[in-house]
């Protein structure tokens, strides 16, 4: 089966059932089940995809959903991305809103309003969210910006910088079923320099912590703490150093 | 104007009173350039640091402004790029963002105009801010629109500087990324240098205001 959208004007659906393929175009919708590869650039109103599929383009939806595999070669960006599966974007990714069971990997940066991560998230460059609830790991090779960022923590994460107004990172509870998944004994974080507000912070080892308000809990050990309002510090944490300082 | 007089981190917060929560939601929101976090090694390892005169400047502006207007909207006043595409002369005559004379000078060289487009608007402000300040003859301003329409789109909404120097009372007019690096005779005498990001941030308030 081979199907081409229409790059410009009215455009109409593009359905693969089965093994397809694509030349990619502008299309309604797109609708997958079975395997498909698109080959080149796809702008669609809505991309939904039952199994696997590749798009070795720039994919551009208004909403993106797969259970499955679903790999853009290029940049992906549109309205929201909900993903159970797997989601492999090689250039930037840019959403309003993210929403991810299983492992999202982004050669690029991630910009979005909203994320909700279960499992993995990857970037290989700056990511930044409004609000980021993440339960699981993340991996960012850069700085991670997020005016609120909730992490509970399941295997092993890193990041460079972990920045913004309220960062909360707790130990996943051994309950969940990905604890049992990631088999780690619990989960822990490990960045360079954590930045904000308000910082609560669980199993989290860094070099650097800075806030307004900074709570040290249980399973950290940190480098430098500096606070202006308040220094909370739990008697099981390592804290090499702390100041409180002016601004 | 040294580009590297550079302010860290935690001397920005303290001098400016912010918290890292509005630095990292600002950056997020493009109101500080990504190239303004400048990566330094120091004792506690990786530092950011910032060029002083520029980030001082910008955080100024936007607790002066930010109370009257969104992020969104103060994002797009720093953007160098504009969302007004054009008007037309009569409304920007009415809503006095520029007089009729720097318009009518305008005219004089670019023919007559019913809509300018936002470069255009931009280059009658700078005109006529220089005129009134009394740094730029007629002719020089003519000299200016002529520069500004055929040289100004090949920055692509890059920022850049306008200077005049003036040598024995002949002026040259140009228009650079950077005046930063340049040196003339001793002859030579710079009139100004005009850096068109301030401008087009002017110009840009006044615009959004009068629309409100």
């Amino acid at each position: 089966m081979n199907i081409n959208g229409n790059p410009n004007g009215t455009s109409g659906d593009l359905k693969m059932t089965g093994n397809g393929q694509s030349g990619g175009g502008a299309f309604r919708n797109v609708k997958i089940m079975g395997d498909a590869i698109i080959h080149a650039d796809t702008e669609c109103e809505m991309f939904k995809c039952l199994g696997n599929s590749e798009v070795k383009g720039v994919l551009q939806a208004g909403s993106v959903s797969c259970t499955g595999t679903l790999k853009v070669a290029g940049s992906a960006s549109g309205g929201s991305f909900r993903t159970q599966g797997e989601l492999r974007i090689g250039g930037d990714l840019s959403a309003q809103s993210v929403s991810i069971s299983g492992v999202m990997s982004v050669d690029g940066r991630v910009s979005a309003e909203k994320a909700k991560i279960t499992g993995e998230l990857r970037a290989n460059a700056d990511c930044q969210m409004e609000e980021l609830v993440v339960r699981g790991m993340v991996d960012v090779n850069g700085m991670l910006n997020a005016e609120q960022a909730d992490f509970k923590l399941h295997g092993h994460s890193r990041l460079r910088e972990l920045v913004g107004s309220r960062i909360t990172v707790k130990k996943g509870s051994g309950m969940s079923l990905f604890g049992k998944l990631f088999m780690g004994p619990d989960g822990m974080l490990t960045a360079e320099t954590i930045e904000g507000d308000t910082v609560e912070l669980e199993n989290t080892k860094a070099a650097v912590v800075r806030g307004r308000s900074v709570t040290i809990g249980a399973g950290c050990s940190i480098g430098l703490v500096e606070y202006k309002d308040e220094l909370k510090q739990d008697p099981e944490a390592v804290v090499s150093q702390s100041a409180k300082t002016e601004w | 104007m040294n580009e590297e007089d550079l302010i860290s981190k935690k001397e920005l917060l303290e001098l400016t009173g912010i918290s890292y929560g509005q630095l990292y939601r600002w950056k997020r929101k493009n109101l500080i350039p990504e190239e303004w976090f400048v990566r330094k090694s120091a004792f506690t390892g990786q530092e950011t640091f910032f060029p002083k005169d520029k980030i001082l400047q910008r955080i100024e502006r936007i607790k002066n402004m930010k109370d009257g207007l969104s992020l969104d909207e103060l994002a797009d006043v720093f953007s160098p790029s504009s969302n007004i595409q054009s008007m037309s002369s009569a409304q920007l005559i009415e809503r006095n963002i520029v007089t009729s004379i720097s318009l009518a000078l305008f005219e004089e060289v670019a023919g007559r105009q019913e809509t300018l487009s936002f470069d255009d608007i931009l280059t009658v402000y700078v005109l006529q801010k220089l005129l009134q300040g009394g740094d730029m003859t007629r002719d020089e301003g003519k000299m200016l629109i002529a520069v500004m329409r055929e040289h100004y789109g090949a920055f692509a909404s890059k920022p850049c500087e306008l200077a005049l120097v003036r040598k024995m009372g002949v002026p040259l007019l140009f228009l650079a990324e950077s005046a930063e690096q340049i040196y003339f005779d001793k002859d030579a005498k710079w009139i100004f240098r005009l850096p068109l990001a301030a401008s087009i941030e002017e110009l840009k308030l006044k615009l959004n205001e009068t629309e409100a």
